[in-house]
């Protein structure tokens, strides 16, 4: 909490004086401008016709003009593929005055089309010298897609998850998977918002663009993603508008999403954003490990099959979410100053362990979340140049793991008989397990624009988490938690970027801090039951570089480069109290990263066709890599960190289009890690080394079809359809070269297709979509023995209504 | 000539009869078919926490190795059969039973554990003298012991639930293992407060049923000494060619016990005709002048057993038997000698499985800690130096937690 005082402190110290000059100024003008569909335009100008007064927007689609004499002006807004906007408007001494643009696409200028996407946020992140796909979210809100389903279809992306909606998952980017995958929503680590808020959860209605950082992470993502990171980039104009929208499907899965935003004329801003979340998630799954028995045959395994499958019956998932912001937007003391709350609630049955040959019936898993923040973002605050963005937060989350019942269950839904001491998971009886964490996060982030070209960027971001837990039903020596244990980190980026060559050099180089400092406690028996206490600091240091050159107006060659420290996650040092336990002597996972690549295109083929083609090569080299190692039979176990894991891969991106209607994209990714580790600390042979990595995908690919007509039946509707297929091509769970080959356990191929339709109403207020994924049902597992869902089939209706504000 | 051509015909078919009922007799005469190659022993091993296992005819010469041979699974809980293993695969959930076959081990039929217990897990597994397995694990919190009866002819559960273990005062049984013996099964026990597993009996404890009833518990208490007579991985108590039944005990400062029990001694005593023979016990702890615990123990026949000790002050801290600390001595329980083998210090702790003897030789695994793995040979009553180091184990990976003849 001392940081959320601090933060409140600088903030208010910040608006003093921008308070006290406000009177017998000039005037300012600052704006925003976006595209038709709301996303921020960069490189747009604004230009008070007949002066030499004008600015061009930043990355977030803002500008300002300052020092605008009073009296009556025509604004022109202009940007190259897009309908230039004038507008008039009169300014008095002193004034402020905020506008907002919504400029419209000029399709009759095809030449322009790569112009045009260069002044986007995305081509500016996609121009720098970052491995980054950033991917638009604007076809994707007339889909009923998640965001896992969305991403998984990036290149070098791999979701895997252990079943349905709200299930557990994991990333990999290029080979680095797991933890070393950060969150982040508008450059904030999600870690702290909560299960109810995670990438898994979030509809895709809430986010306007999302970026995929690979091996190499820019330092104003102030963290220590290690092997890549994603940000969520959210709405940011400042039109006043209400979005609901609607999906029902497959499963009696229910989504719903409602955020707006109100902003008056004095800047005065409230945003609400929230979403509901259902499913029953009773998909039918059969096969190994899915089997049920009794008396009548002597207890034999009887498998479910195909023809006659089991249904999930204990999965449910429900999750509501809610964040009220209120606050300014646009003023001359702040871009944007808001103090928001977070409040999450969910709920969810939990059906199996770790694999499904482990089937639980009444097991619950609940989490609330409660996270008031406060954040400011200032553009050229006291300087021009100088841009500011602070955010404070405290979270707490209390999670509660429901094993209570003495009820047995088999996969045929039925009671199969009593467990007298309680408790589906183990054998060591009941278990009502609460864990309460309570957290602080602030962030520092500023730029400075030197002379030359140059930026100067700091990043600060200060975390902590303390744990505690209790659990009336189990007894004292197994009790996790027996005293609150914590850990906190410190990181810190200092970045040197600049643009050269009227735009054909992108480079950034930067350094990064880190520091790690846990408390944790064991309790240890030796002639009695004792707390055993644990500290543990660890500081390292990390720095690399990003590179993008031009060498012809079409061809782009990119290197990046990163030694980067990836610090334990509270679950990792401190457990989950239930099936993790504790590592003191944990130590933070590092890595040498690299990326080299090259864009070709968009090249011109014919009169309205094109073609893009991005090619990157990474290489991965890990050390003391944090895995998860099972203990016992019943999969409890301990984060460790583990030998040397290094890899090299490619992937490869196309896009053709045609006749700006037809969109087909193509993209693959392998992967060869192996262990590392030839000789052990002891001097002894490593009989896996050079062993592909186990449980590792390694060689994936997507392949897409998308079709647009406008106009279709009405004037200004558009028809949309896609069809899409993934392909994942099977790997092995263990080491590869050990056991005979012949009967390995794998997780098998899959193809998996999906495939849907949108309407766009000519207003563009009203959509209607209709997505099926799994097209063919086919048997899929992305881990061992945890099948996902077959076929499913959603219709999504969304509504917008939006306004500007003058 | 067709008088003749019918009698040689006749002849010949009655060779050839005669012939067809001799080859017949000596095929019903050799009944024991000979064993498919490479299947003679089952060596069990993990691996960077997965297991793996492996059937061999030689566990003397050459390497074992598990890199593109053997299986994948767990192996250390498991029994070997006339041609079949029987594996506790606790991931999956099930007793899985498979053929011996010259391919390696094939999976025919399986039991499903989670629909036996609950959570599916048995800690051990055993062949009884009455033809069947028998499957357990330690007391719940509320003194209960999951167990299930698998018939071997028909492979089908006949028996499953919980056993109700009496209570000695305000003492419960928290860790148990059963030997069945002449329609008997004695659970080795450890007896205390299962709260905070403190107040631990003063005494030996085993409770005997009726076998496979599970009825009639009696309580069996020797003051020899205090402490576990459950065993540790393996079990407790065996029993030997005679019918006699040698327990041994584990308590030490190093692990659960307060101050009353933690320092009483590790001694072998004797079950005869259902009750502790007072009469014989044998204090292994007054063979050593410093404080020493059996971690694991196994007969080998003719009255020698072979048991882990551990000094306790070669034991870096409490409860850490993972390190280079375990030596293996021969027992002779009738002579009541103890010889310590010129082995090298390893950790036997993990040796989940180990019934491997053959023609006079008792044959173990040593897995030394970020060092070798081997078998060894170990001359049954061949003191100190009676031993041969045999096949040898892939690199430091491998820990060897299973090691049983199969034929």
């Amino acid at each position: 909490m001392k940081q959320l005082y601090y933060v409140i402190f600088l903030t208010t110290l910040f608006f003093s004086p921008s308070l006290l000059l406000a009177n017998d100024q000039p005037g300012v003008i600052t704006g925003t401008v976006q595209s038709d569909t709301g996303e921020p335009l960069v490189g747009i100008t604004a230009l008070l016709e007949g002066t030499s007064r004008g600015a061009v927007t930043d990355v977030n689609g803002h500008f300002e003009i300052k020092e605008v004499a009073a009296g009556n002006y025509t604004l022109v807004v202009s940007g190259i593929g897009y309908i230039r906007q004038n507008q008039a408007i009169t300014i008095s001494s002193g004034q402020v005055l905020s506008l907002s643009f919504a400029l419209k696409e000029n399709t009759e200028v095809l030449s322009e089309v790569v112009v045009k996407s260069e002044k986007t946020a995305v081509g500016k992140l996609e121009g720098s010298g970052f491995s980054v796909k950033a991917v638009e979210t604007k076809e994707l809100k007339t889909q009923s897609m998640d965001m896992h389903r969305v991403l998984d279809r990036t290149a070098g992306v791999r979701v895997r998850q252990s079943g349905g909606m709200g299930s557990d998952f994991t990333y990999s980017l290029d080979g680095m998977s797991g933890n070393a995958i950060r969150f982040f929503i508008d450059g904030i680590p999600m870690d702290y918002f909560g299960s109810s808020y995670s990438i898994n959860n979030i509809p895709i209605a809430l986010i306007d663009r999302i970026d995929v950082y690979k091996g190499v992470v820019a330092a104003e993502l102030g963290s220590d993603a290690l092997g890549g990171a994603i940000n969520l980039v959210t709405n940011q104009n400042i039109s006043n508008f209400v979005d609901a929208s609607y999906s029902f499907g497959s499963y009696n899965t229910h989504r719903a999403a409602l955020h707006g935003q109100w902003r008056l004329k004095s800047g005065f801003t409230t945003k609400l954003s929230t979403f509901y979340t259902y499913s029953d998630n009773n998909y039918k799954v059969w096969g190994k490990g899915v089997h049920y028995a009794d008396a009548s045959t002597g207890f034999k395994a009887q498998e479910f099959t195909k023809e006659n499958p089991a249904e999930r019956f204990n999965d449910d998932f429900q999750t509501i979410s809610a964040k009220f912001d209120i606050g300014f937007s646009q003023k001359k003391w702040a871009d944007q100053f808001f103090i928001s709350l977070l409040a999450s609630d969910q709920k969810k049955g939990v059906q199996t362990a770790q694999t499904m040959s482990h089937v639980y019936g009444e097991m619950r898993n609940n989490e609330q979340v409660l996270m008031p923040s406060i954040s400011y973002k200032k553009s050229d605050l006291f300087t021009e140049g100088l841009d500011v963005n602070i955010f404070a937060g405290y979270s707490y989350t209390e999670g509660v793991l429901v094993d209570t019942t003495t009820m047995r269950y088999d996969w045929r839904g039925e009671q199969i008989g009593t467990n007298p001491s309680g408790g589906e998971m183990g054998r060591n009886g009941k278990s009502l397990f609460t864990q309460k964490d309570n957290s602080n996060i602030v962030r520092f982030n500023t730029t400075y624009q030197l002379p030359y070209d140059f930026t100067l960027g700091l990043n600060y971001l200060y975390s902590s988490t303390k744990r505690s837990g209790e659990d009336p039903f189990t007894p004292v020596y197994r009790t996790p938690y027996i005293e609150p244990q914590g850990i906190s980190t410190h990181f810190a980026g200092l970045s040197l970027e600049t643009i050269k060559f009227d735009g054909k050099l992108h480079a950034n180089a930067f350094l990064k801090y880190y520091d790690y400092s846990a408390h944790i406690n064991d309790l240890v028996y030796t002639t009695e039951w004792e707390i055993i206490e644990h500290k543990n600091n660890v500081v390292n240091w990390g720095g690399g570089f990003a590179a993008s050159y031009k060498l012809f107006p079409k061809l782009m060659i990119k290197a990046s480069a990163e030694q980067a420290t990836r610090m334990p996650s509270p679950t990792e040092a401190l457990g989950d109290g239930v099936t993790i336990r504790n590592n003191p002597n944990i130590e933070p996972e590092q890595s040498f990263n690299t990326n080299i690549g090259a864009v070709l295109g968009r090249y011109r083929l014919g009169y309205n066709n094109g073609v893009k083609i991005a090619l990157t090569t990474f290489y991965r080299n890990v050390t003391d890599q944090l895995l998860f190692t099972i203990t016992d039979g019943q999969g409890n176990g301990i984060f460790e960190n583990i030998r040397k894991i290094a890899g090299t891969g490619g992937e490869i991106d196309m896009i053709f289009d045609f006749d700006q209607k037809l969109k087909f994209t193509l993209n693959g990714t392998y992967l060869d890690f192996r262990n590392n580790l030839k000789i052990d600390e002891n001097g002894r042979e490593n009989i896996v080394y050079g062993d592909r990595v186990r449980n590792k995908p390694y060689f994936m690919a997507n392949a897409g079809l998308e079709y647009t007509v406008m106009d279709f039946i009405q004037k200004d509707a558009k028809f949309f359809t896609y069809f899409q297929s993934g392909y994942v091509h099977q790997f092995f769970l263990r080491w590869p070269s050990l056991g005979n080959q012949d009967n390995k356990d794998i997780i098998p191929t899959q193809l998996v297709f999906d495939a849907g339709i949108g309407y766009t109403f000519p207003s563009k207020k009203l959509i209607l979509a209709i997505d099926v994924s799994n097209l063919f049902n086919e048997q899929v597992y992305d881990n061992y023995l945890l099948q996902k869902p077959g076929r499913a089939i959603f219709f999504k209706i969304n509504y917008q209504i939006k306004s500007t504000v003058n | 000539m067709k008088k003749n051509k019918f009698l040689n015909w006749s002849i010949g078919c009655l060779l050839l009869a005669m012939g067809l009922i001799f080859v017949s007799c000596e095929e019903e005469g050799n009944d024991v078919p000979p064993p498919p190659a490479d299947s003679k022993y089952t060596v069990g091993a993990s691996v960077d926490g997965e297991g793996y296992y492996v059937t061999t005819d030689d566990l003397l010469s050459g390497s074992l190795s598990i890199v593109g041979n053997g299986s994948e699974g767990w192996a250390n809980l498991s029994v070997s059969v006339d041609g079949y293993l029987y594996i506790l695969n606790n991931t999956e959930a099930l007793t899985e039973k498979f053929e011996l076959t010259e391919n390696g081990p094939v999976k025919v039929d399986a039991i499903s554990n989670s629909a036996l217990t609950p959570g599916a897990f048995f800690r051990y597994i055993q062949v009884t003298d009455n033809g069947d397995l028998f499957l357990s694990t330690n007391p719940n919190d509320e003194g209960l012991v999951p167990y299930a009866i698998i018939d071997l002819e028909t492979f089908t559960a006949t028996s499953n639930g919980f056993i109700t273990f009496p209570t000695i005062g305000n003492k419960n049984n928290l860790w148990t293992n059963g030997l069945v013996q002449d329609g008997r099964i004695y659970f080795g026990s450890l007896y205390g407060d299962a709260a905070t597993w403190s107040q631990l009996s003063d005494s030996l404890i085993t409770v005997r049923y009726d076998y496979p009833s599970l009825a009639n518990p009696e309580i069996l208490v020797s003051t020899a000494s205090a402490g576990m007579t459950a065993g540790y991985r393996t079990n407790g108590s065996f029993a030997t060619e005679t019918g006699d039944i040698y327990q041994y005990n584990i308590t030490s400062s190093l692990w659960y016990g307060h101050d009353e029990v933690a320092n009483k001694p590790s001694v072998f005593v004797k079950i005869k005709d259902g009750e502790y023979d007072d009469s014989y016990v044998f204090d292994i702890s007054a063979e050593y002048n410093e404080p020493i615990a059996i971690w694991n123990a196994w007969y080998a026949g003719n009255n020698i057993a072979y048991a882990n000790v551990v000094r306790v002050a070669d034991t870096p801290e409490w409860g850490d038997l993972v390190q280079n600390t375990g030596t293996l001595v021969e027992i002779n329980l009738e002579t009541k000698t103890v010889t310590e083998l010129n082995l090298p210090k390893a950790s036997f702790r993990d040796i989940f499985s180990l019934n491997c003897v053959e023609e006079g030789k008792f044959y173990i695994p040593v897995s030394v800690v970020d060092g070798d793995a081997n078998i060894y040979e170990i001359t049954i009553g061949g003191g100190a130096d009676g031993f041969q180091k045999g096949a040898t184990l892939d690199g430091s990976n491998v820990f060897v937690n299973a090691l049983f003849r199969n034929f």
